[in-house]
């Protein structure tokens, strides 16, 4: 009983942990709403891979 | 109220599970400040499940390096299951992470060409490998025959080179560790890791040896048990709740890093003499009657939180024992007559036969000086045995456990499959899951 409360409890720390993951790489692919003008390589990197 | 909030043990998981995730996740979030150019949805995502399942990995070394503060919340059992199945889930994330690369890019397949492939990719291999090999030899430990010991040393090998290799690939790769300060952040949680395992191993035991016990006396009892009782040598001892247990090393050093675990079978008040309840099943437990008084003994504890000592305020107890699961019980019982506790114990006790049950006369003495009902389960019984035989099931527990089941609190030790059985049976007779404590003694 108590091992499967815990599964339980690790499964729904398992979705968590993926919908961070899954943030992370939104928010390192998403288009900057305004390309900041003379913004570091790297941003436009960003804008440009998406 | 707050009092009310941090002891219940609904609000501590809530609590646990948030400080995990956040310690998990934060140096994962780090390497979003000044990241390196974006390489695609599925690629960083990929990436970001390793990070994942590397501050997992390195969570496994805080888990199973017996933290009391941890500890103390769960119990050692309740606390290496988790261990176990988040380390799944680190394993399943750090194998994604290759997978999704190279489904999204096809091209990376030839870093698995090891003789060719650069030192970041032979880094990655070696570790999964190490990180494979350390989750198949525990799963399947038994069939594989491995022996408790080596297989506990293995573990630790496999851990740190598992930790250090997946480390040194995220170095080499040096995208999202391609900052100075990112890396010294990174490097501080394996070095704490690896200063977790040296603590276990080299300080703990230093501290161990400062404070020795010898071997007192070792009597037979009934059930191929013997009664192991130690005495502290130049120092105090320790007192504890009763119920819990010690990692006990007997006749050679502790650094050897052979303990195993035991229940105090005293009385939890008595820091000079310890008691253990032995029963003789494999190597170590067969020759304990074989060492002499005055043999050199070391104890680290005491830990577990199965006792009653953290109930003061529950009615009574329900106490449900299967054969050497008598010895926490045993001192749990032997204290609270100390204790002249006069709340009601009843005692359920499975044992194979009348002549095995293990401290029957103490028990029967015990029942003098306290408010303790005993219901012995014999599995054979001879024909003029009056009591109750065959298993410890639902039928048997309705008829002795009290009409308002969530006024007493239940402890449970036994073997597994009955530990299983009553676990599930109190359920189906609607005793409240968090009235129930078990101790398991098969950790592995
Ligand atoms: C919290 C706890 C309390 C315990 N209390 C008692 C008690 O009061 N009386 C009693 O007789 N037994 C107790 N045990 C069980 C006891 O630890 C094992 O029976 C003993 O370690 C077996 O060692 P062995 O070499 O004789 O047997 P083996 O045949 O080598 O091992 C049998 C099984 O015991 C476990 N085990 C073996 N060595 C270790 C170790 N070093 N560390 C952890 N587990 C190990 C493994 O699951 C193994 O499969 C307790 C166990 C735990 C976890």
């Amino acid at each position: 009983m108590r091992y499967s409360i815990m599964l339980q409890i690790v499964t729904g720390m398992t979705i968590i942990l993926l919908g961070a993951a899954g943030l992370f790489a939104w928010l390192q692919n998403r288009t900057p709403a305004v390309k900041p003008i003379g913004a570091p390589s790297a941003s436009i990197a960003i804008g440009s891979q998406v | 109220m707050k009092r009310l909030l941090m002891h219940s043990p609904i609000t501590v998981a809530a609590l646990w599970i948030l400080v995990y995730l956040l310690i998990t996740l934060f140096p994962l979030m780090v390497l979003l400040l000044y990241p390196p150019p974006a390489q695609g949805f599925w690629i960083d995502f990929s990436v970001a499940l390793g990070f994942i399942g590397l501050s997992m990995m390195v969570l496994q070394f805080v888990l199973t390096a017996r933290v009391n503060r941890i500890e103390s919340s769960y119990g050692i059992d309740i606390l290496l299951q988790f261990h176990r199945y988040t380390s799944l889930v680190a394993f399943v994330m750090v194998l994604a992470h290759p997978i999704i690369l190279f489904i999204g890019q096809p091209e990376t397949l030839q870093l698995l060409n090891f003789p060719q492939a650069p030192w970041r990719a032979r880094l990655a291999v070696l570790g999964t490998l190490a990180f494979l090999t350390m989750v198949m030899t525990t799963i399947w430990r038994k069939p594989l025959q491995i022996p408790y010991e080596p297989w506990r040393a293995s573990h630790t090998i496999l851990a740190v080179l598992a930790v250090g290799l997946g480390f040194g690939h995220a170095i080499g790769v040096g995208n999202y560790l391609g900052l100075f300060w990112k890396v010294v952040l990174w490097s501080g949680m394996i070095l704490f890791a690896l200063w977790l395992i040296l603590y276990v191993r080299l300080i703990k035991p230093w501290l161990m040896m400062k404070k020795p016990y010898v071997v007192e006396e070792i009597l037979p009892q009934r059930g191929d048990v013997w009664i192991l009782a130690l005495r502290p040598l130049g120092h105090e001892g320790f007192t504890f709740h009763p119920g819990q247990f010690a990692w006990l090393t007997l006749n050679i050093t502790p650094f050897s890093m052979r303990e195993h675990p035991f229940s105090m079978s005293s009385s939890g008040d008595h820091a000079d003499r310890i008691e253990f309840g032995i029963k003789e099943i494999g190597d170590f437990t067969k020759r304990i009657k074989d060492y002499q008084p005055g043999t050199r003994a070391y104890l680290d504890g005491p830990y577990g939180v199965f006792t009653i000592d953290r109930y003061w305020d529950s009615a009574g107890f329900v106490l449900i024992a299967g054969g050497v699961g008598i010895t926490p019980i045993y001192s749990i019982l032997l204290t609270a007559a100390e204790r002249q506790d006069d709340r009601p114990f009843l005692l359920i006790y499975a044992a194979p036969t009348w002549e095995e049950i293990t401290y029957r006369e103490a028990i029967e003495d015990l029942k003098k000086l306290l408010h303790l009902t005993v219901v012995y389960v014999l599995r054979q019984a001879q024909d003029d045995w009056q009591g109750d035989t065959g298993y410890v099931d639902r039928e048997l527990l309705a008829k002795y456990i009290p009409l308002h089941r969530g006024s007493r609190h239940y402890f449970v030790c036994a073997a597994p499959v009955m530990m299983d059985a009553v676990e599930k049976a109190l359920f189906e007779l609607e005793v409240p899951v968090t009235n129930v404590h078990m101790e398991h003694f098969n950790l592995a």
